[in-house]
């Protein structure tokens, strides 16, 4: 099996994959929440757990997620995280921001 | 919305540091069996996942830091190590606590009493539109004794003066006023109630309660028509004779009370804490208000100087303009009335000034002496706590070189001294409400107010604000004396006691300061009323050539004073021997100063 080469996460993009991932799935814990990301991007987005645990307290004290602490299917507690609907509209915001962003970078990068 | 949730997860934060580590432990323990699935030994998966997963306590103090808790915590600790520190030198606490302490209780003290006597408003409603009224003979003083007195204007009573009761009926048409109300001092004899006993007790007008504007609890006020010779006798009773003397009998209206020989019918009872503007100036409590009742001789006899007067302005006139309207009238009244009213002129001032008036000047002295003493005590605070981070340039260096930052020892030491501060705000406050019983006791009577005075608020927030002051300006000193502390240098020396260079430059600036300030203190006390023109003037003049009068005898204590100090000064800081500086001007003092012999 390749294991494809690895990539940092592009600074301040961590958050918005955050809460697209919370928005496509039902609440999650932290490790699951690294595994859909690495697994959506297939294998090439690596979520450190050093960014991971800050930048989920940082979103809890926004309010734009919510932790509830549930059950996993080993009967192991964990913090499940959900979206709040100021997460909801935050996450419109940075995939907004995030279009004009990456729309800019490609008409620099496109051929001449 | 988010500071509230960051508060209450700082409570919980034990709780939310716990929850953390089992979230993160959680993690390691699943990718440990996915690594496991992926086909490694579980040993292997344990440690891969867990080096992968980096240091979880790093990543706790970067979540402490996210919600704020880093601040408060590191605050606590240095709190928690500041009282250590002091418990661990208690001389040093005790007399830096003590010292502030002193300074700030008998500046409370001053404060609360100055406060009592003349910032604190009357008992009266609207008590700001009360004046005072009087009269001042303004003959010239030697035009006065020249004059063999055989003109009846002349002569009679020198300057300020009580009002005639005949001038004050044409007072009253004074448009500037709502009205004026007479009072006087009228103590009787009390017979038919217990032991017959001498009472005090004042003559007013019928008007006198509705000026002030306060009327009586029960009954009601005086009526015009009592107020007249051969009227029908009442009184008008205070709360505390009412309870004290009729036991708060609830028929007490309408009975009669035998004063002076003659049945006076109780008309009304005054609320409890009435104090006239009379016993707010002196300190018995008047029991019986009677009618004055002037005779028909009294109101047409000018020259007879008896009453006190008190007003009330119409609102939005002020003294000024009250004070110009009433020189008029009484500027006519010369001219009408030569042989009495000729030099008689009338004159107002805000009724709380002119209570507080006697004694505002020796208070206000009082208080700038109190003020220089609580600098003094900072002064001495501040050398203290200089002299200590002396002593632990040492522990500074260590810790310096163990690798803490300039910033947190700063803050730690600053942190020491808020504590300091805080100790001895408080005490002070204690130390203050003792000397405050001690002032109110010792006090001299005839001092208004002075028994009502209480600590409040405001007396608590200006001794808070100099010592927290106190605390973070001398506090910084130290602190960032310690963070000049080069470590590999300080540690080699290891040097204690007096430090280097620039803190004897320091501590130099504070002796120079705290010897000015106590020259400043001595000064006042010697001078209490030096602010008056007149005495000023005398001592331009130079204090040989002043006049002679009440203040010159000390005036002219001030050059032997000042040569007496300044030669104890330098004998004191430089050993030189006391007289050498006699005849060097003022600057002598401090040079000495500038050559430290430590």
């Amino acid at each position: 099996m390749s294991v494809p080469k690895r990539e940092e996460i592009p600074p301040g993009t961590l958050e918005m994959l955050i809460l697209k991932t919370l928005a496509r799935n039902k609440p999650l814990h932290g490790f699951a929440i690294a595994e859909f990301i690495l697994e959506t991007s297939s294998g090439v987005l690596q979520v450190e757990e050093g960014s991971l645990y800050p930048a989920l307290q940082r979103m809890l004290l926004k309010d734009w997620i919510a932790g509830d602490w549930g059950k996993t299917e080993e009967n192991r507690r964990a913090r499940y995280y959900s979206l709040t609907a100021e997460g909801r509209k935050q996450l419109a915001r940075e995939l907004d921001r995030y279009a004009r962003v990456s729309q800019a970078i490609a008409a620099i990068l496109q051929p001449a | 919305m988010k500071l509230p949730r960051r508060i209450a997860a700082f409570f919980h934060r034990e709780a939310e540091t716990r929850a953390l580590r089992e979230e993160m432990q959680l993690h390691v323990e699943l990718r440990a069996r996915k690594l496991h699935h992926a086909g490694l030994a579980p040993v292997d998966a344990g440690f891969a996942a867990r080096r992968q997963f980096g240091n979880a306590a790093v990543y706790q103090d970067q979540i402490s830091a996210i919600w704020g808790w880093t601040m408060w915590e590191r605050f606590l600790q240095d709190l928690r190590h500041g009282i250590r520190m002091l418990f661990k030198a208690p001389g040093f606490a005790a007399i830096t606590v003590l010292t502030l302490a002193l300074g700030l209780g008998i500046n409370t003290a001053i404060f609360s009493a100055v406060n009592a006597v003349m910032l604190r408003p009357l008992p009266y409603p609207q008590s700001d539109r009360l004046i005072s009224l009087w009269e001042e003979n303004t003959q010239p003083r030697d035009q006065r004794f020249s004059s063999s007195g055989t003109s009846v204007g002349s002569g009679g009573p020198v300057g300020r003066t009580t009002v005639s009761p005949a001038n004050l009926a044409d007072y009253r048409a004074c448009a500037a006023f709502e009205d004026l109300a007479a009072f006087d001092s009228y103590p009787g004899n009390l017979t038919g109630i217990g032991t017959p006993e001498r009472i005090s007790g004042e003559a007013v007008t019928w008007n006198f309660f509705s000026v002030l504007g306060v009327l009586p609890a029960e009954g009601r006020p005086f009526l015009a028509e009592e107020d007249r010779p051969g009227a029908n006798l009442v009184v008008i009773v205070s709360h505390e004779f009412w309870q004290r003397r009729m036991g708060g009998a609830a028929d007490a209206l309408g009975r009669s009370v035998m004063l002076d020989g003659n049945p006076y019918r109780i008309v009304g009872i005054l609320p409890v804490g009435f104090q006239s503007p009379q016993e707010v100036a002196l300190k018995t409590p008047s029991e019986v208000f009677r009618t004055a009742s002037y005779s028909s001789d009294l109101l047409t006899s000018r020259g007879d100087h008896e009453v006190n007067v008190v007003g009330r302005l119409k609102p939005g006139v002020s003294v000024t303009a009250a004070q110009a309207a009433l020189s008029a009238i009484s500027a006519s009244l010369g001219k009408q009335f030569p042989d009495s009213n000729r030099y008689f002129r009338a004159a107002i001032a805000p009724l709380r000034d002119d209570l507080a008036g006697k004694v505002s000047q020796s208070l206000w002295a009082l208080l700038g002496a109190s003020g220089l003493i609580v600098l003094i005590a900072c002064v001495n605070v501040a050398n203290l706590l200089m002299v200590r981070a002396a002593g632990r340039r040492h522990e500074s260096s260590v810790r310096m070189a163990l690798g803490a930052g300039r910033l947190p020892l700063m803050r730690q030491l600053l942190t020491e001294s808020l504590v300091i501060a805080v100790a001895g705000c408080l005490a002070g406050i204690v130390l203050g409400r003792l000397l405050m019983l001690g002032l109110t006791v010792i006090a001299p009577p005839g001092i208004p107010r002075i028994e009502s005075a209480g600590m409040d608020w405001r007396v608590f927030s200006v001794a808070a604000v100099i010592a927290l002051s106190t605390a973070v300006i001398f506090g910084m000193a130290p602190a960032w004396q310690a963070s000049q502390v080069k470590p590999v240098e300080a540690l080699k020396t290891a040097a204690r006691g007096t430090g280097g260079a620039s803190q004897v430059r320091w501590r130099t600036a504070l002796t120079v300061a705290e010897v000015a300030i106590s020259r400043r203190r001595c000064a006042l006390a010697v001078f209490p009323k030096s602010r008056r023109p007149r005495a000023r003037a005398a001592r331009r003049s130079g204090a040989g050539h002043c006049q002679p009068h009440a203040d010159a005898r000390r005036l002219v204590v001030r050059p032997l004073y000042r040569r007496r100090h300044r030669e104890r000064i330098c004998a004191r800081f430089s050993g030189c021997e006391p007289g050498v500086f006699r005849n060097a001007g003022d600057s002598a003092a401090a040079r000495p100063l500038a050559h430290p012999a430590g």
